[in-house]
């Protein structure tokens, strides 16, 4: 394995482009690493993690609002893929099928820690986090906005907005019908609409 | 709606570098792990085969042959046992002694050491009584006796939500329960006239009853504390500043453990606090031993074997698994793990036996069941 200082695999600016929709030859590269991965190279891998690892962490962050449960989330995620790439078709791509992963998975621990009120937790965490770490991520009212929303309507505009999925796509990474993701947007845009006009 | 694209794609998100520096690494070894578990040629062709059955059946076979292969052998196939049978009831690999309680979306169900099934009730949330004789069950504003065939024994109603109901340990004389944020009481045959509040500031974490008695319950605050109350006279006993979102009293009484965020927290049974021990992760489920000497911990998609003597972690098994369970003798670690459908069965020597199939043979067609409990030799 490369022996760059791990935290290389992260861009150290917000890079907009990298989120947008996976382009065509993106996705051939997609294939020819899933591919790679599949025959055990760590260094596709590596590849696979530092570009999809920005899209899992902030999917997972925008669900949950919480920076140790969404390491876990897209942690997880990563090594849910390893252990079933050898099943994964390359013929779909990549990307969904672990947005799919993490957006679910978010949505579990959000509807638990909401049973649990992990307050005592988290305020036990924030205690024992790094002193550079910003405490509050978001000053932003969209942020801020998107917090108050349940994790179902959340994960509903993470993957239409930060992913730019249609509907349909939305709906079948979430095992919904598609009328209930075009409600849910809806109802979380008018939620969301004060704080996006200011 | 640009705004909305640049708010949420633009954002700083906090950790995210640091985040990725602690997972590589993990995600790497995973990796590393799967290469070393497979066979060396022709592997992928039957590893793929096999994967039409099951993930862990064909780690099996993968694990047999890299473990010939491989003088270094691979840690989940040389664990995994050789001698499953497919064809067998997933629930006929469970050792004699004890009933397992699943919880799933469509309820809580009952599975006997011989591998029979009982649906015991559309439950969102269940436990054992002491002996097994009966669970407790919440369904909405609805707590449930029944028995280990699903006969309703009493039910009794409030007004809102109830959640985390806890059989007491001693005779069963007592359940505790959770409405909203208040800890109630009600006596063990379900009368209505006994049901009583105790407390009105409880966190949503299950009561853990004294082994000893009827009367002792610990439960712990909205303010961050734990408190442990003699329910016949709702007199206080002890408290202790510590947050907590699991708890569980050692089988002896001598222990309690509490677990909190990336911590682990033992305390003496007047409340004092033994020791602390760090956690490598958010602790997502908590199983302690019979033993009260150590405790499975599920941290960062792993499962972990704490001791509570010293800050000693040792992993027991690396997967997304969503419930855990000790046999009554604590020979065997029940776990449910969601990534594959599979329950796992580890016992003595790290051992793993496979339980394929276990949502279709409960009928719980909609959604995995979790292992939430497992009750008892005797009962």
């Amino acid at each position: 394995m490369s022996g760059d200082p791990p935290a290389a695999f992260v861009p150290a600016a917000p890079r907009p482009a990298v989120l947008a929709r996976v382009e065509p030859s993106s996705r051939r590269q997609e294939r020819r690493l899933v591919r790679e991965v599949q025959s055990g190279s760590a260094q596709a891998l590596e590849e696979l993690f530092r570009r999809e690892w920005p899209r899992a962490y902030r999917a997972a962050y925008l669900v949950v609002h919480d920076a140790a449960a969404a390491e876990d989330i897209a942690q997880e995620a990563f090594l849910a893929a390893v252990r079933a790439i050898d099943r994964f078709d390359r013929r779909r791509p990549f990307g969904p099928w672990m947005h799919r992963i993490v957006v679910n998975r978010a949505i579990d621990v959000t509807r638990a820690r909401t049973l649990r009120r992990e307050v005592d937790a988290t305020a036990a965490e924030s205690a024992e986090a790094p002193p550079d770490l910003p405490s509050s991520p978001f000053s932003g009212d969209v942020v801020a906005a998107l917090a108050e929303l349940s994790p179902e309507h959340r994960a509903v505009v993470v993957l239409r907005f930060v992913f730019d999925y249609t509907p349909g796509e939305i709906a079948r990474a979430l095992d919904m019908p598609r009328g209930t993701v075009n409600s849910r947007l809806r109802r979380a845009l008018d939620r969301l609409g004060d704080a996006i006009e200011r | 709606m640009s705004a909305l694209h640049d708010s949420l794609r633009d954002a700083p998100l906090p950790g995210e570098a640091e985040a990725a520096a602690r997972s590589w690494p993990v995600v790497d070894a995973a990796l590393a792990e799967r290469t070393r578990s497979r066979p060396a040629r022709g592997g992928a062709r039957s590893l793929r085969r096999a994967s039409r059955v099951a993930l862990v059946a064909a780690l099996a076979a993968a694990g047999l042959a890299a473990a010939a292969l491989s003088p270094a052998g691979a840690w989940i196939g040389d664990r995994f046992a050789g001698d499953s049978d497919e064809t067998a009831p997933a629930f006929a690999a469970l050792p004699k002694g004890g009933s397992v309680l699943a919880l799933s979306r469509t309820g809580a169900y009952a599975i006997d050491a011989d591998g029979s099934t009982q649906r015991l009730g559309s439950f969102s949330d269940a436990g054992w009584s002491p002996r097994g004789r009966h669970a407790v069950g919440v369904k909405g504003r609805r707590l449930t006796a029944v028995t280990p065939v699903g006969t309703v024994k009493w039910t009794l109603a409030r007004p809102t939500r109830l959640h985390d109901p806890a059989w007491s340990m001693g005779e069963g004389y007592a359940v505790a329960y959770l409405e909203g944020s208040s800890l109630r009481v009600v006596a063990g045959d379900g009368d209505p006239s006994s049901d009583r509040l105790l407390r009105r500031a409880a966190a949503p974490v299950r009561p853990a009853w004294h082994p000893e008695s009827d009367r002792v319950l610990t439960y712990a605050t909205v303010s961050g504390a734990i408190e442990t109350v003699d329910i016949e006279s709702a007199a206080t006993l002890w408290r202790a500043p510590v947050s907590a979102h699991s708890l569980q009293w050692s089988r002896d009484g001598r222990r309690l453990v509490a677990v909190s965020g990336r911590r682990v927290i033992v305390l003496d049974r007047s409340g004092r606090i033994l020791r602390t021990l760090p956690l490598s992760g958010v602790a997502r489920e908590f199983a302690l031993h019979p033993s009260g000497t150590h405790a499975a911990v599920v941290v960062r998609g792993r499962v972990v074997d704490v001791r509570l003597d010293a800050p000693r972690e040792r992993q027991l098994f690396q997967g997304t698994v969503d419930g855990l369970a000790w046999s009554e003798d604590g020979r065997t670690l029940l776990m449910s793990w969601r990534d594959t459908g599979q329950w796992l069965l580890l016992g003595p020597g790290d051992r793993i036996r496979s339980m394929q199939g276990v949502s279709r043979e409960l009928g719980a067609r909609d959604g995995f069941p979790r292992v939430a409990g497992w009750c008892c030799g005797d009962g």
